[in-house]
């Protein structure tokens, strides 16, 4: 409706006049966004063309010999489970986020803030700590397997943790409120009454939701999609302390290379492709949900 | 309507409560085949909540609806077959006027070779063919408003339900789409119960029009009854302008009742309170377009021939004509009477000779029986 339209006036340059005052307030963010954004974005693409001596020393002399060296069924696999991984933690985290985003929105008011606050209280917490959490829960002596034995369940611990199950159920731990969050939002926003019409026009529960409620909170889907998907796929705090050797990510050949090897020219390499590789990604999401659900709007 | 009236909606002794607030606290009523009925009240008169249950979208506490003879309780919304029009329109924002229309056909299975047609002709109707495929941002508010009365049509429903659907809209427009819809309601016969807290339009559009007062209903009957002849203080106050005066009931005198209102003795007809007691209170309300301000000649006349208190010149009172207000058409004049205890009263006038009254000493006059009182 009307007020979906953007105000001219919000415009910084408007018929070729650049608003001083606007862009001063933008001022900060700019700052921030040009130093701790663009410039080692730069700095990451140069150096993923160039190389390194054998004490670790960049040497500027361009070449691809950083992105040919990835093309290597090694890291291209490592690459494709890390893409994987983050797809299905971004199913899952759509599979839980969702209802739990429609009740808290769907509570009464005075207890939709307490709701919201249990979502984000786990963010106040360090995620290393959270993940040694974790780790006490699922390790081989850990509790899940010590109530299982207990109760007679089980004979021999099972092997929760170090295995792709493990970084599944932290990732999705660890992300869900950034599919929560803006679930909620689209939802909270959704007219009411527009369920109710289609109820009165002869819908049911199921069609209700397949035709009016669904689409209408499409946009939070795809939010969320984002928001947990970019992340997922490049994290390595998880995968390193709940997966095995056998479930590294790319994120963890990024830090391994920094850290440990000092190729820091191949870790440019490897977080340029990282970058692409979500950025690409998300491109296809948005363009493909973007014609199926929501009628080329 | 002629013949025997079949009850389309019956709602009987419906209650409903929301906590401890009651919204509605009783209501019976018939609505009938093919009539256009109004639930007429002031905000949080429980009209929508009337509505509401019919519909499907609120269970009644206690009490049952029927819609056409077979009671609705428990049964959801898309079970009924009723349709409703709502306030706010609830368009589907994505999806285009024609997808909107026929929604409901395409939910109850129909095929689009079948729906096609229908829904074009109920877009017909409502004079909205050409805006098929337009997104219903796209559209004014006027224009929203004819796709969700098409979207509700096209179902053929035995009973229209509308919740205010005019209400966003301007006067203009409003007044306009007035009669189309009357025009609409007529055209398909079908049964509408329209809500409105607007009395003007529930006058214009109703066939009978169930006035709403905190929960209860105070009056069922056609525009020009309910109007004429208000069965209470609130719906004689409610509905149009009036002048109320508290009196009390002092006899009976010939054909009328005597009612006294701060020792002015007035002559009022009975229309429905079979026996007056003397005592009793009552409310009096004469509308302003049945008071006549006789001006200076007729009243200098008047005092000559001494002929005020006789049958012909029943309720005639001086006064003083205090203030004149322009309103369009005609002038209102705000008289005070020169009575022990003086009272003023609205009246309209002419308005060629409206300001030549301000200030004047006049007398007003009402027929008896258009002075109409009740007890309630």
């Amino acid at each position: 409706m009307a007020k979906d339209k953007a105000n001219p006036t919000d415009k910084v340059v408007r018929n070729g006049i650049i608003d001083w005052s606007r862009l001063f307030i933008g001022m900060p963010t700019l700052f921030w966004f040009v130093c701790l954004i663009v410039i080692p974005l730069i700095v990451t693409l140069a150096m993923s063309f160039a190389s390194r001596d054998a004490y670790g020393r960049i040497i500027y002399e361009w070449s691809f010999d950083n992105y040919i060296r990835f093309v290597d069924p090694l890291y291209l696999e490592i690459l494709w489970r890390s893409f994987y991984l983050g797809l299905i933690t971004v199913l899952i985290c759509i599979v839980i986020g969702y209802p739990l985003a429609y009740f808290i929105a769907r509570s009464p008011k005075r207890y939709k803030p307490l709701y919201l606050m249990m979502v984000i209280a786990p963010f106040w917490i360090n995620l290393l700590i959270r993940a040694y959490g974790w780790m006490i829960l699922l390790r081989y002596e850990g509790i899940i397997n010590l109530f299982l034995r207990r109760i007679g369940l089980i004979e021999e611990p099972l092997q929760l943790m170090y295995n792709d199950g493990a970084v599944l159920v932290g990732l999705v731990y660890v992300f869900l409120q950034f599919m929560v969050l803006p679930l909620y939002a689209t939802i909270d926003k959704l007219d009411w009454t527009l369920l109710e019409s289609a109820q009165d026009l002869g819908a049911g529960s199921f069609q209700t939701f397949r035709h009016i409620t669904l689409p209408l909170t499409f946009p939070g889907i795809v939010g969320g999609s984002i928001l947990t998907f970019v992340p997922a796929f490049g994290s390595f705090i998880i995968p390193r302390m709940l997966g095995g050797s056998r479930s590294i990510m790319i994120g963890n050949i990024i830090e391994t290379q920094i850290k440990v090897a000092r190729n820091w020219p191949f870790a440019s390499a490897s977080a340029v492709i990282l970058i692409a590789a979500a950025f690409l990604g998300m491109l296809i999401y948005i363009k493909f949900s973007g014609r199926t659900l929501m009628g080329g709007e | 309507m002629t013949g025997e009236k079949k009850a389309m909606v019956e709602l009987v002794e419906i209650e409903k409560y929301f906590g401890s607030v009651g919204a509605v606290k009783g209501v019976s009523l018939e609505i009938y085949q093919g009539e256009f009925l109004t639930l007429l009240g002031p905000s949080g008169c429980g009209k929508t909540t009337t509505l509401r249950m019919i519909g499907g979208f609120e269970e009644p506490d206690r009490g049952d609806v029927l819609i056409d003879g077979v009671s609705v309780r428990g049964k959801k919304p898309f079970e009924r077959d009723v349709n409703t029009v709502f306030q706010s329109y609830a368009l589907f924002p994505h999806m285009s006027v024609f997808q909107n229309v026929a929604f409901g056909l395409k939910m109850k299975g129909v095929k689009e070779k079948e729906y096609r047609p229908k829904v074009e002709e109920a877009l017909k109707l409502v004079k909205m063919e050409t805006y098929a495929d337009r997104l219903p941002k796209q559209l004014s508010g006027g224009e929203q408003q004819r796709v969700a009365v098409a979207r509700a049509i096209v179902n053929n429903p035995r009973v229209l339900l509308l919740d205010e659907p005019l209400g966003a809209l301007d006067l203009k427009l409003r007044k306009q789409m007035q009669v189309e819809l009357k025009h609409l309601q007529k055209r398909l016969g079908m049964t509408f119960v329209y809500v409105t807290h607007d009395q003007e339009e529930a006058l214009v559009m109703s066939d009978r029009v169930a006035v709403m007062n905190s929960g209860l209903i105070e009056q069922v009957d056609s525009p020009r009854d309910v109007y004429r002849y208000p069965r209470s203080r609130f719906v004689a106050d409610f509905i149009g302008d009036t002048n109320l005066l508290d009196c009390v009931m002092k006899g009976i005198d010939r054909d009328y009742v005597l009612l006294e209102h701060g020792e002015t003795i007035i002559y009022a007809v009975s229309h429905y309170e079979a026996a007056p007691v003397s005592g009793q209170p009552a409310h009096l309300s004469i509308r302003p377009e049945d008071i006549t301000i006789l001006g200076t000649e007729a009243s200098e006349k008047l005092k000559d021939d001494r002929k005020i208190g006789s049958k012909d010149h029943l309720n005639v009172i001086p006064a003083v004509v205090e203030e004149v207000i322009f309103v369009g058409s005609t002038a209102k004049i705000i008289v005070r009477t020169k009575t022990p205890s003086g009272f003023t009263l609205t009246a309209h006038a002419p308005i060629s000779s409206a300001h030549a009254m301000l200030g004047q000493e006049v007398y007003v006059s009402w027929e008896p029986d258009q002075s109409v009182f009740t007890t309630e």
